[in-house]
């Protein structure tokens, strides 16, 4: 059959629809979020402006993602000893490696706040996976 | 043809090759955060020097490979492109570089990975793109027969401006608001965005191996067309193999997964066509551009080996948030991109005429340099990321400070690598400048 017949164009065309169709299921993904989800909103949505602004994902982490010059912080706050007020001198006076910050109460208030609803969000550290079949992974608290 | 366009590709290809050499004196100077413990060199803090580095290779990718399209599309074409804008294409690349690496002296960021400065520069990159594909569009409108590579610059240019303005979806709070699917994005984003700039780049390797060799048919081969079809999947559907370990839908996973490992088709060719490019390898030797294609054809095969592994969830979960991830990046962008479009700023800048004097002596030390350097670069790199895969998977009994310590002196490696390829680069473009004098036409 004439239409059925192959051509560069049909497949150009045929893999777009498939690739806006995909994009388009993972853009309307937050307008199925659960209450529990969308609790967390706002400090996610602020904090993650002022962790922009200060350029921290040059040097950290979350999931992985992100400067390997210091460590993952996506569940920083989920460890033990690492309160708020640990980490809010870290910010403030830095390290050896780590510069100071000039954040303003607000701005600190934030990007704390968003660092607990990231923790909140699941497990980035390697040893919470399984191997499951096939090479695939899989969260242990998935 | 026009002196004038030809003159406006040049531009782009020189900017392109001053950005890259600006991009690896920062990297080597960022790289002194990874062996000595300091807060600052030069006054520069590592969160400045991050981004300046990869901004400077990035708008040298963009810039290199968008000279060497317009280049080859100009000795290609009858049409030409419009002079005015690409004056206007090249004045918003100056305003964007500018303006970021202002931003980032004086600690403005604002941005995401690859685009860490003020969204508001986002708007001269986005329109310099626009005109970049007025212009594609005017020059190739009713041309027919396309060769593969037309067909990859025209994905790598709708699928650049597509994946960028993607890439800031997150300046929406809807978006921003959702952290687990804000980070898919990112990295959806992120990763075609990548397949973009090699489908440009991919595109002028063709059309480079086109013109050295005078072989017509390579470009139009069904085999060629399936390939390119093939790569066009892998960017648009492979991405998830970016956040195999995100608490993202796991059909994400599946998919990125799946389309990752048609991979082996590629990987499974090269090894295929071995016989085929090593006897055109002796015919073609002599010339330097030819040798940078082929020095890209073993970084491919290299890094797509390193790749496909990378993409199986088990493996990734060893090499994830690892330097493993920094070995790969670097070597793609610099054994595949980098390589490629040097090879084509050589030979698209170097005069007909001038072309014995690629055969001093001095280049073959300077390719060679560059080589062995990226070759215990990337090695480098890679021991990092396994020693540190292997330590984050031990039970919690190595902290992040005692992890980076231990890599001290793999870095030490990796610093002294980095100067063997910034020497080996500035090296050849000092020599290249001392040997050449004149002006070319395509």
């Amino acid at each position: 059959m004439k239409w059925f017949r192959l051509s560069k164009r049909k497949v150009l065309v045929s893999l777009v629809l498939m690739f806006m169709v995909y994009s388009g299921s993972l853009y309307l993904t937050p307008l199925f979020m659960h209450q529990e989800e969308t609790n967390s909103i706002h400090p996610i949505a602020d904090g993650r402006i002022v962790w922009q602004k200060y350029n921290c994902q040059s040097c950290h982490q979350l999931y992985g993602l992100g400067g390997y010059l210091g460590p993952d912080l996506t569940n920083i706050t989920g460890k033990e000893g690492r309160t708020r007020e640990y980490m809010e001198a870290v910010v403030k006076t830095g390290n050896a490696r780590m510069p100071s910050f000039t954040m303003s109460d607000q701005e600190l208030e934030s990007v704390l706040d968003f660092l607990e609803s990231v923790n909140k969000t699941g497990n980035a550290d390697p040893q919470s996976f399984l191997v499951t079949g096939f090479g695939m992974i899989k969260g242990t608290d998935e | 043809m026009s002196k004038y366009n030809v003159n406006m590709a040049r531009l782009f290809m020189m900017t392109g090759i001053v950005l890259l050499l600006a991009g690896l004196l920062l990297g080597l100077i960022a790289a002194q955060f990874y062996v000595f413990n300091q807060q600052t060199v030069l006054g520069l803090e590592f969160s400045q020097l991050r981004p300046m580095h990869v901004s400077a290779v990035l708008f040298w990718i963009l810039m290199g490979a968008s000279g060497a399209v317009m280049f080859a599309m100009i000795s290609r074409f009858e049409r030409a492109f419009s002079f005015w804008l690409l004056v206007f294409q090249y004045a918003c690349w100056i305003l964007t570089i500018v303006g970021v690496f202002y931003a980032y002296l004086h600690h403005s960021f604002g941005g995401r990975e690859y685009w860490e400065f003020p969204p508001i520069y986002a708007f001269p990159l986005l329109l310099s793109w626009l005109a970049f594909l007025l212009n594609f569009i005017r020059v190739v409108k009713g041309s027919k027969g396309w060769p593969v590579y037309v067909w990859m610059w025209m994905t790598g240019i709708v699928f650049f401006i597509f994946t960028f303005l993607e890439s800031y979806l997150w300046v929406f709070p809807y978006f921003r608001s959702h952290f687990i699917t804000d980070m898919t994005i990112q990295w959806k984003a992120n990763g075609s965005l990548v397949g973009s700039w090699n489908q440009l780049i991919y595109g002028t390797s063709f059309y480079l191996m086109e013109r050295i060799s005078g072989d017509k048919q390579l470009a139009r081969q069904p085999l060629t067309f399936a390939m390119y079809f093939l790569g066009l999947f892998n960017l648009m559907f492979n991405w998830g193999h970016h956040v195999y370990t995100l608490p993202t839908d796991a059909y994400v996973k599946y998919i990125g997964y799946i389309v990752s490992m048609t991979e082996w088709i590629f990987f499974i060719k090269i090894l295929y066509n071995w016989r085929a490019t090593v006897s055109e390898y002796s015919k073609y030797v002599h010339y330097m551009p030819y040798r940078f294609l082929v020095a890209a054809e073993w970084w491919v095969f290299i890094n797509m080996g390193q790749a496909i592994l990378m993409s199986i969830p088990a493996f990734n979960l060893f090499t994830h948030g690892t330097h493993v991830t920094v070995a790969h990046a670097m070597g793609t962008t610099i054994g595949i991109n980098t390589m490629i479009l040097f090879g084509a700023c050589l030979e698209f800048l170097t005069p007909k005429h001038s072309e014995m004097v690629l055969k001093h002596k001095g280049f073959t030390v300077f390719f060679w340099m560059i080589q062995l350097s990226l070759f215990v670069f990337w090695f480098s790199l890679n021991s990092a990321g396994l020693v540190k895969g292997y330590m984050q998977l031990s039970g919690g009994e190595y902290t992040f400070h005692s992890m980076m310590n231990s890599l001290t002196p793999v870095f030490w490696v990796f610093m002294i690598a980095g100067w063997g390829i910034t020497i080996g680069f500035i090296g050849f473009v000092v020599l290249y400048l001392a040997k050449i004098r004149r002006p070319i036409t395509p």
